[in-house]
């Protein structure tokens, strides 16, 4: 259940630097689709949780997430250095979503917090408190999210869930280094605000 | 380091982005300042409560197969367009005989060299022929020198020998041509001397193309064309099950019709080898197979 839990983390499948990455990359460009589909099936989940968090609507998600691929594969010839392919994949997904959210305009979109099947997915049960905590904070963390506004929400989606660094981000997004310290640490600011209630709850569950 | 300091750099620290020697800083300046440690703590509690939230997403098999249908797709849709792009090529360089501009200002050009050469080479023989007499000119002039050189000889020792009148005569003339020799190589010096290398370098030039005759030329041409068509058949064919059934039977028929114009142009050419018409057909033949090879092969 570790290795599933593992798996499904973002952080660490989505490195640029795991081992086979680039190779695949070598192989997917010479139109070997067994190799993509393996590139796929190690960068589909966070591409799409990062999409998610992006646009805040799953089946857009889904359709961004496929757009995305696509595109890498029509570009595959243009990445110079496949160890960065994690980081170009990224700097797509993140044109793609931009893409939507320009063409969209921004409505309030709304959250699902009683999912269950993404309860199920959980392998350690909290309590019911817990259970209902964990429901509230998700839906409190989403609409947190959505607030911030697109640059923010970018940079601290890359550093917080995707534990990218900031030379990473800085390529990913086009920012420099400083912008992308000031929008992190106005994100962390304003989504403390938000959470700090569950700050004070989490320690008592 | 003060308070302020670690503050403004406490996120960084948490990143894991500040430089070792700061980063060391930072550590001992949070082991000995609470209300900074708190700060720190704060941090640390945040990331547990991020790490809680589930991003609601789910890699489903329909993912992978809206990728793959996209992929099938864009790959169907670009083998489509190069296909389209060679058919419409294809149809406008033999459907119709609107060539296009570059096109036809390269088969012309082509024609015109072709022309130009193989008559030139033609004609050669007869421009040697017309022009070796003077090439040769200095020769008879040093023959006219020996003879008179022999005649004076023999004016100086008239017991010796008789002359007769037309001897004489030939004699005279040659002393003149001699003469006239002389006085052009005082007025003329080194331009005399620089004409008649011009003219034997003219002359070996002649000799040189004289080593090959046209039709060897003609031959020569072919013999590259063949090679060259050799060459770019092996790699259309490796490309040939790219291609779909149609434009496959219209490039064969193309291939076809241009090589019965082939071998109809060499049998005119080997019939009457001296028809520059016949060889500029033939060669702008070859040239045309080449030129659809070329196409087919994508260079």
């Amino acid at each position: 259940m570790d290795v599933l839990r593992l798996a499904r983390e973002p952080d660490v499948c989505d490195g640029a630097t795991m081992s086979g990455s680039d190779s695949l990359v070598v192989r997917a460009r010479r139109g070997d689709e067994d190799a993509f589909r393996m590139i796929f099936e190690r960068y589909a989940r966070p591409l799409l949780a990062f999409i998610y968090d992006m646009v805040g609507e799953r089946a857009l998600a889904e359709e961004l997430t496929q757009e995305t691929f696509v595109r890498a594969y029509k570009n595959l010839s243009a990445l110079r250095d496949e160890r960065r392919f994690g980081v170009w994949l990224f700097g797509i997904a993140k044109n793609v979503a931009r893409e939507s959210l320009r063409s969209h305009p921004r409505r309030e979109r709304e959250t699902l917090i009683d999912d269950e099947r993404v309860l199920a997915m959980s392998d350690n049960q909290p309590s019911p408190a817990g259970i209902l905590l964990d429901k509230e904070l998700q839906r409190v963390m989403r609409a947190a999210l959505q607030s911030l506004d697109e640059d923010k929400r970018l940079v601290f989606i890359l550093k917080i869930f995707h534990h990218k660094s900031y030379d990473e981000i800085a390529a990913i997004t086009g920012f420099t280094i400083a912008k992308l310290k000031t929008d992190l640490h106005r994100a962390r600011a304003e989504m403390r605000r938000r959470i700090r209630p569950y700050l004070e709850a989490g320690h008592e569950v | 380091m003060k308070c302020e300091d670690c503050l403004t750099r406490l996120e960084e620290y948490f990143d894991g982005e500040l430089q070792k020697e700061l980063a060391g800083r930072v550590a001992a300046h949070l082991a000995s300042c609470s209300r900074c440690a708190a700060a720190h703590s704060e941090l640390i509690d945040e990331q547990e409560i991020y790490s809680r939230y589930k991003h609601e997403v789910e890699v489903t098999p329909a993912l992978w197969a809206g990728v793959r249908k996209a992929l099938a797709e864009e790959r169907w849709e670009q083998g489509y367009k190069k296909q389209e792009r060679l058919r419409e090529k294809l149809i406008s360089l033999f459907s119709t005989a609107r060539f296009s501009l570059p096109l036809t200002a390269a088969l012309i050009f082509i024609a015109i060299i072709v022309t130009i050469g193989v008559m030139r080479y033609m004609s050669a023989p007869s421009m040697v022929a017309v022009r070796e007499p003077a090439a040769v000119e200095p020769s008879r002039e040093e023959a006219a020198v020996q003879q008179s050189g022999a005649a004076s000889e023999a004016a100086s020792a008239p017991n010796e020998a008789r002359q007769d009148e037309e001897e004489g005569n030939r004699n005279q003339s040659a002393k003149s041509v001699l003469k006239k020799q002389r006085r052009n190589e005082r007025a003329g010096g080194n331009e005399t001397a620089n004409l008649a290398s011009r003219n034997a370098a003219r002359a070996s030039q002649r000799v040189a193309h004289r080593a090959r005759t046209p039709d060897e030329l003609v031959r020569e041409a072919e013999q590259k064309y063949v090679a060259a068509i050799q060459l770019l058949s092996r790699d259309v064919n490796r490309r040939r099950r790219q291609l779909d059934p149609e434009t496959l039977a219209r490039f064969d028929q193309t291939l076809a019709a241009i090589d019965r114009t082939i071998v109809g142009t060499r049998r005119a050419v080997r019939e009457h080898p001296e028809d520059p018409v016949a060889v500029q057909y033939m060669l702008t033949a070859y040239a045309k197979k080449v030129e659809v090879l070329r196409e087919i092969g994508g260079y």
